[in-house]
């Protein structure tokens, strides 16, 4: 009895020494974990990376930049971290990722993610993310909706697609035509600007405030014609707005490519309802820009804070985002784009794709994303959007109010 | 002495202390990217005298707090008057009443979300059902209609703790007096005016410097249901320091509100502790 004992031990120590000498320690921060369709994904792809025992660790998305923060300012290690595209300058600013180029090496990342993708993740000559999904934020349709209300073809201009909107309200009396975020200034900042693009107005050109232009105003103006007239519906931000298009209870609304996963979810339709979501040209003004959207991408990096273990970081952030077979699984399950050559290669023969990457030519970086102070700058042009989109100030006086204030904050 | 070292000593370390730290920090640049505070002497503060958007938070918070405590204090004042008759099933009365004070503020915050809710909530549907509107109203959409959902949800959080308070300070009324008004002629209102306040006013003071106090450094209710919004219609000096601190991670300037937020409380409290050792 006391040999069989003393087998037991022996084996289970030896066991235990063979895992400790060759299992590596790495923890997997990051939003999508947190959400209910990522998190049964990531949790079955991470079991298969051999040899790394992965901590999964995930945050709310509008909590992450503050816990990111918070693990670099406390040096805890982090050896994969999912990031928006927008939080990259401000990461780097304050050094927390390593350069991948020096993990992976940079001719072999060329080699296997698109190149225009990969860009996403370069700041001064270094690869400081690599992309796992990515896009743009673009005008999304719905097809019924349109249909019901006898619109046959995307509005090209905007005069047409005001029209449309005054239509689908007509037809569709219930319904929210565009679903505009009217609710939280970060949300109403990202979407708006792309209108205001479309009208030719910048919010910022070579370093500095460029609001205070009459195309602003001529923007501003239109976007509260459309909120005066129960074209936009007040208080209502893209979750909102997400579950009523799956209803078909909005004509256009803006969205990454996430937007048919989670209308096949929010439908109870699946795949069914996918003839109904299409991405279309945000309209024309007629000044010659072409339809703009907002770069959007999830990244994955690893922090340079603290001791991670590369090895381990190299081995969990390739899986995701250098993978092909796992990026096509990542698309078949959440709709979400790929990034690399191979798994685009695989997915090129579905519409939605191949429209969506020809509307992401013409997209432009978040503005304030190339600031330091980007959540500030932010929070002023989402709030004096939505003051006047409430009514609480004229068009004209929300563009000197924010042209002000973000001068002040520069 | 010695008996009071144990809760001196942790009082320094986790009240005294990081209030002199943040303090401190007001006179500083300290911001995400500038972590090692750089001496900045009294720029913050001439920062946000400068800022008008500061000045309309400021103006936010004496009106919430000014509206939310008395509304308060007469809804609390008023209740217990009821409460202090006698009738039959008082003492469940008295226990149902005090439901919202023991309920967790976010959990009060989100149901009174939910009523105001302009697409699914319960205040539209009975509207609409009265037949008194005709379409929703997005009532958290606009900022009249979101400040005076936070109004109501912090009143209908405080009152019980308010009739508490009165209802005690109404105990000490003598029936006698009430009584021999009532046989001089005087009218409910009289009885009201003419004897109980009177009687109970140093409680009613007290009462309305302490809700006033709370109000002040309310924050939870206002953040989960409109987060300062919309157009910083519900925005208050706790809601800014959070976003300074925690969203733009401008450390200096959020102390500086932080400083000039406790002078605001400061002058509620000091009317306190005066009425506090004045009957010491």
């Amino acid at each position: 009895m006391f040999k069989k004992v003393i087998f037991l031990l022996s084996t289970t120590a030896a066991y235990v020494a063979l895992q400790g000498a060759t299992a590596q320690d790495a923890s997997f921060v990051g939003w999508a974990y947190s959400e209910a369709a990522g998190k049964a994904f990531i949790e079955r792809e991470v079991d298969e990376i051999d040899d790394v025992s992965v901590e999964l660790i995930g945050f709310p998305w509008n909590q992450m930049v503050q816990n990111m923060i918070l693990r670099h300012r406390s040096g805890e290690s982090t050896e994969a971290i999912q990031i928006q595209e927008r939080w990259m300058p401000m990461l780097v600013g304050l050094g927390a990722l390593q350069d991948l180029n020096e993990i992976y090496g940079a001719d072999a990342l060329a080699a296997t993610v698109d190149p225009g993708l990969l860009a996403m993740g370069q700041f001064d000559g270094k690869q400081y993310a690599l992309p796992w999904t990515a896009g743009s934020i673009a005008l999304v349709a719905n097809g019924a909706v349109l249909e019901t209300a006898g619109i046959s073809e995307a509005p090209a201009t905007m005069d047409d697609f005001r029209a449309a909107l005054e239509k689908i309200k007509e037809a569709v009396p219930d319904s929210v035509p565009f679903g505009l975020s009217t609710a939280n200034p970060n949300l109403i900042q990202v979407e708006s600007q792309i209108i205001f693009w479309q009208f030719g107005a910048r919010f910022f050109e070579d370093g500095n405030v460029s609001i205070d232009t009459p195309e602003a105003r001529e923007a501003l103006e239109f976007i509260v014609g459309l909120v005066d007239d129960g074209l936009v519906a007040k208080g209502n931000d893209r979750n909102a707005t997400r579950a009523l298009y799956a209803q078909n209870l909005v004509g256009f609304y803006f969205d990454p490519p996430v937007a048919r996963g989670i209308a096949r979810k929010q439908s109870g339709q699946g795949e069914a309802f996918d003839v109904n979501v299409y991405p279309v040209p945000t309209p024309s003004t007629g000044n010659g820009e072409p339809p703009r959207s907002v770069i959007w991408a999830h990244l994955l990096g690893i922090m340079s804070t603290g001791s991670p273990d590369l090895d381990a970081g190299k081995k969990v952030v390739g899986h995701f985002a250098l993978n092909a077979e796992t990026q096509v699984a990542y698309w078949n399950e959440l709709g979400l784009f790929p990034t690399t050559k191979e798994a685009l290669a695989q997915i090129k023969t579905d519409n939605y794709v191949t429209d969506w990457i020809e509307l992401a030519g013409t997209a432009r970086l978040d503005e304030p994303a190339s600031f330091e102070n980007s959540a500030e700058l932010r929070k002023i042009i989402g709030e004096e959007i939505e003051a006047a989109m409430l009514g609480a100030k004229s068009a004209n006086d929300a563009i000197s109010a924010m042209a002000k204030r973000l001068e002040k904050a520069m | 002495m010695a008996l009071t070292l144990p809760a001196l000593c942790l009082f320094v370390l986790f009240i005294f202390y990081p209030f002199l730290r943040s303090f401190g920090l007001a006179f500083f640049e300290s911001t995400l990217f500038n972590p090692d505070p750089v001496w900045v002497g009294l720029q913050n503060f001439h920062d946000l005298i400068q800022d008008p958007t500061f000045h309309r938070t400021w103006t936010t918070t004496l009106i919430y707090v000014l509206v939310t405590t008395l509304l308060t204090v007469m809804l609390g004042f008023f209740w217990a008057l009821i409460l202090n008759q006698a009738f039959t099933g008082r003492t469940i009365v008295r226990t149902v009443t005090i439901l919202p004070w023991i309920l967790p503020s976010t959990v009060t915050a989100f149901l009174w979300a939910w009523i105001f809710n302009g697409q699914f909530g319960l205040l539209n549907a009975v509207l609409k059902g009265a037949g008194v509107i005709d379409q929703a109203i997005i009532w958290l959409a606009t900022p009249s209609g979101a400040f005076v959902a936070v109004v109501i949800a912090k009143v209908w959080l405080s009152t019980p703790v308010a009739m508490s308070f009165i209802l005690a300070g109404l105990q000490s009324v003598s029936s006698e007096e009430v009584d021999a008004a009532m046989m001089d002629g005087c009218g409910a209102g009289s009885i009201i005016r003419h004897v109980i306040v009177p009687h109970i006013f140093p409680t009613l003071v007290i009462v309305f410097v302490l809700q006033a106090m709370a109000n002040l450094q309310q924050i939870d209710t206002i953040l989960a249901m409109t987060r300062g919004g919309p157009a910083r219609a519900t925005t208050v000096l706790s809601i800014e320091v959070y976003q300074k601190a925690f969203q733009e991670w401008n450390m200096g300037l959020a102390s500086a509100i932080g400083v000039a937020w406790f002078f605001t409380i400061a002058i509620p409290a000091a009317v306190y502790l005066h009425s506090v050792f004045k009957r010491v």
